[in-house]
């Protein structure tokens, strides 16, 4: 039995389909990356190199976090916190719970620090590597 | 004019967690349906499954785009990142691309599909609903353990 045109093409126009889809999710992808950047320019651009930023993140960390968290990130502070070595939530995620606090654990920082010290805070925080196995 | 940051951690999010749920189940539901079908013999059941299949698949792949979008907004339009969000990327691309061309396959087949054809869309589209259920386990772990 002969198959109708459309039967037949049909593999060739999904996979052309799944193409373009891909091809729209990147576009999208590259205009919000693109707007986003244009906020990050907004900040001066003193050219803040990873170091710095690791540093000033260490001095923030030593003010408001290692009370609770730990000098050194292992959750052994006077007050408690959790352990911070290697976690696997994401950049955001980080900045997140900084600048919102969570709900009965951690305080709130959003009027302490800015976008760019919440940046430089998650920058030391990834400094923390995860705590060997016992 | 530069986007509010209150806008990308409050609004974008509940949005991607109100679409994303619908493209995976209906995928599922797609496949369960397909499947169900190809196992029956002929019959208005069989129809009724291969029918409840069509409109499953092209609903999750008109769903694809509001979770896609939303997530893509929210993560200020990274496509792969680390740790959580790389493992939900993986799944998600791949996912995200069948099932617009599995949408597109069965539109334009109809239910003209050899029992051959039938039998390669129902394993791709399997495939699908495994990959789609494992970016939803990673897109749940980053709100668990993220």
């Amino acid at each position: 039995m002969k198959r109708p045109p459309s039967s037949a093409l049909a593999p060739a126009l999904a996979l052309a389909a799944a193409l373009t889809a891909l091809g729209g999710a990147w576009v999208l992808a590259c205009g919000v990356k693109a707007l986003a950047g244009g906020a990050a320019q907004a900040v001066p651009s003193s050219a803040v190199s990873e170091a710095d930023r690791v540093a000033r993140g260490q001095r923030f960390y030593t003010q408001s976090c290692a009370h609770c968290h730990g000098e050194t990130g292992d959750g052994q502070g006077e007050d408690g916190g959790a352990d911070l070595r290697g976690l696997a939530a994401s950049n955001a995620r980080i900045a997140n719970a900084i600048t919102r606090g969570i709900k009965g654990e951690m305080p709130t920082f959003r009027k302490r620090y800015d976008p760019q010290e919440v940046s430089a805070l998650v920058a030391y925080v990834r400094t923390f590597t995860a705590a060997a196995a016992p | 004019m530069h986007p509010d940051p209150a806008l990308w951690t409050t609004l974008w999010p509940k949005l991607h967690g109100a679409s994303a749920h619908f493209p995976i189940a209906l995928a599922l539901v797609a496949a369960v349906c397909e499947a169900a079908a190809f196992l029956l013999g002929e019959g208005s059941r069989r129809d009724g499954l291969r029918a409840a299949g069509f409109y499953a698949i092209a609903f999750a792949a008109l769903g694809t785009v509001p979770a896609v979008a939303s997530g893509l907004v929210m993560t200020k339009g990274e496509t792969l990142g680390h740790d959580l969000l790389f493992w939900h990327h993986v799944f998600v691309w791949p996912s995200f691309a069948a099932i617009v061309g599995l949408a597109v396959w069965r539109v334009l087949t109809g239910e003209k599909m050899s029992r051959r054809a039938q039998a390669r869309y129902l394993l791709a589209l399997l495939v699908t609903a495994g990959l789609i259920s494992a970016a939803g386990y990673w897109g749940g772990e980053m709100i668990v353990n993220g």
